[in-house]
């Protein structure tokens, strides 16, 4: 070990993340006395703006908070609704979510795994640079981004803020030449999307192995999208209406977004989270191809995130194929709602993880009140948690501009989304 | 012979003067010749839309030390990274054409035409700002078409 010396680094604007925030870090004598993940990111009420709003438009208010996982806002937002009205949307519109849902995760994984995350594994600055000596990979990675979005533009008509869904299902169904277009360059993916995996199954990925709680929905059946209880590491299994009784937001300082804590501790959700949990749910392709490049779950180290989200690519393309291969065009692609007064929750898998929702509603469909916990506020307790043990794990004694990087990528590893996740303190005054 | 117009920018509000050039322009030049996308942030799919191509004017909105009102006219290819690094939300034209470049994928002939705007942009370009773009825009295809190879084998750019 090296002399021990006071260090203060400050990361004022983090880089390939999604919104505002920094990372203050002090050492002193050899220890960690200060770190903080800080968001500064402005708050965005929308939680307020949608009181008073009507159900109909509450699925594209809700798409607008985030620009990478649109969807995963719409299904929390339609399943709670749809829950609070008694509705059944039937087997059609649940494989389309399913779907719609597929081509979420695939653009999502494949920007973070080529434009973000990717570069700190493999030593460049950017994906710019990254693309000089790995150019096939990156144009296999965006070619897979592209499949993505061109999967949630068929149903939802667009691929960022889609438009097609609707409480009870979708406005419109794809028309059967859309779908047989698509089909053929879904099963191509799935082949580019083995090959993504066995490719990253060969990076040297730091080894640094933590301790902590995953959370994720749980389906008898499905690997988790839509449906399911949540479950945790340590046993947890509630039904998605109790997460109050478990798990609480609290207020910090540093940060314009909610830490959420389970049982008063920090947690993870997320891809990792998801296939420590429901790898048994993967698909029998999926997990041979696990067993052939060596890659096992669950696993304790969170940079096996980067696999997770190639695993997780691999299995919505088989999905999405199997999906379009039965699809069959319909003229009603939803069912009548009749609104009603009452609560409802959805709870859905995000790309980063749980997006749980809950909303009360009017006898005429308004929301009353609504709440919005996404996956970047439930984790920023376990990153700051992750960054602490990866830095002692790392070695304080390395150089500054080592220690930054570690950290950066610890950051970025999680994939956080700032912009979902701001909130603000409620401020009450009482007078006396 | 392909050639692209794409315009960028958000479709509502002050920042739309790409889709309004891509909407001037229909009627005026042949479908079959110029494919005209409007296009909101297009990030890494715009490297998808030049595939292939054979000559491409980006048409966006842009701010920095020239006149309000005045079309800028730059060779594509050579504009620099900004430095910016990546985000999953963010991935600008300059670094999408960047990343490109990286990936010996851009199209042979590359420009932006820009318009100059107010940097606040609390207003759209009046009708005399964007007469002066479309103008460009038209003579740059002509002038894109000319030097495109096999031009007049497929007729052309009918520009009216």
């Amino acid at each position: 070990m090296s002399e021990q010396r006071d260090i203060r680094i400050r990361v004022p604007v983090l880089a390939r993340v999604e919104g505002e925030g920094a990372l203050n870090l002090t050492i002193h004598d050899g220890d960690i006395e200060q770190l903080q993940l800080q968001i500064y990111e402005p708050p965005r009420y929308f939680e307020k703006f949608l009181e008073g709003r009507s159900y109909t438009e509450v699925p594209d208010m809700v798409a607008r908070i985030c620009g990478i996982c649109p969807v995963a806002y719409q299904m929390s937002a339609v399943h709670a609704i749809e829950q609070a009205f008694g509705v059944d949307p039937g087997p059609w519109v649940r494989d389309m979510r399913r779907l719609l849902y597929c081509g979420e995760w695939i653009q999502s994984h494949a920007l973070h795994i080529h434009l973000l995350a990717l570069p700190d594994f493999l030593g460049f600055d950017s994906v710019t640079g990254m693309a000089a000596e790995h150019a096939e990979e990156v144009r296999r990675g965006l070619r897979l981004q592209q499949l993505g979005n061109d999967i949630i533009a068929l149903l939802g008509a667009r691929s960022v803020h889609p438009v097609g869904s609707r409480v009870g299902g979708f406005h419109h169904a794809p028309d059967q030449a859309a779908v047989d277009a698509l089909l053929p360059r879904v099963a191509r993916g799935v082949e580019e999307a083995a090959a993504l995996l066995r490719w990253c199954a060969g990076i040297a990925l730091p080894d640094d192995h933590q301790a902590f709680t995953s959370v994720a929905l749980r389906h008898p059946a499905e690997y988790p999208m839509n449906r399911g209880r949540l479950v945790a590491s340590d046993g947890l299994d509630i039904d998605i209406a109790d997460f109050d009784d478990h798990f609480e937001e609290q207020h910090v300082p540093h940060s314009t977004a909610l830490h959420a804590r389970y049982h008063d501790r920090p947690y993870l959700v997320g891809p990792l989270a998801r296939i420590n949990l429901d790898a048994d749910r993967l698909r029998p392709e999926v997990r041979q191809l696990l067993v052939e490049t060596g890659v096992r779950f669950p696993s304790d180290n969170m940079f096996h995130s980067l696999l997770a989200r190639a695993v997780e690519i691999h299995e919505s393309l088989l999905e999405a194929r199997d999906l379009l291969a039965a699809y069959r065009h319909t003229d009603r692609p939803w069912v009548p709602v009749t609104p009603r007064a009452g609560v409802g929750f959805g709870c859905t898998e995000a790309p980063r993880g749980v997006l749980w929702h809950r909303y009360e509603l009017d006898e005429a469909g308004r929301v009353v009140t609504a709440r919005i916990v996404p996956p970047t506020s439930q984790n920023q307790g376990r990153i700051e948690q992750d960054l602490r043990d990866s830095l002692l794990a790392f070695g304080l004694d390395h150089d500054d501009a080592a220690l930054r990087l570690r950290a950066e990528t610890v950051i970025r590893n999680y994939d956080p989304c700032i912009s979902c996740a701001t909130h603000f303190l409620r401020l009450e005054v009482e007078r006396r | 012979m392909s050639l692209l117009v794409l315009g960028v920018g958000s479709p509502q509000g002050a920042d739309r003067l790409g889709w309004q050039l891509v909407e001037r322009l229909r009627g005026r030049v042949s479908d079959d010749a110029v494919r005209l996308v409007a296009s909101d942030r297009p990030g890494p799919a715009l490297l998808g839309l030049l595939e292939g191509v054979d000559g491409a004017i980006i048409v966006d909105a842009v701010v920095g030390d020239c006149e309000v009102g005045t079309v800028v006219r730059l060779d594509a290819s050579a504009l620099a990274d900004d430095g910016r690094a990546f985000s999953s939300h963010e991935l600008g034209v300059a670094q999408a054409i960047s990343l490109g470049r990286s990936l010996g994928q851009l199209p042979p002939r590359l420009w932006l035409l820009g318009l100059c705007v107010d940097e606040q942009q609390v207003t759209t370009p009046g009708e005399v700002a964007m007469g002066r773009l479309e103008k460009a825009v038209l003579g740059l295809l002509s002038e894109l078409a000319a030097d495109t190879a096999g031009v007049a084998a497929a007729g052309g750019v009918q520009i009216s």
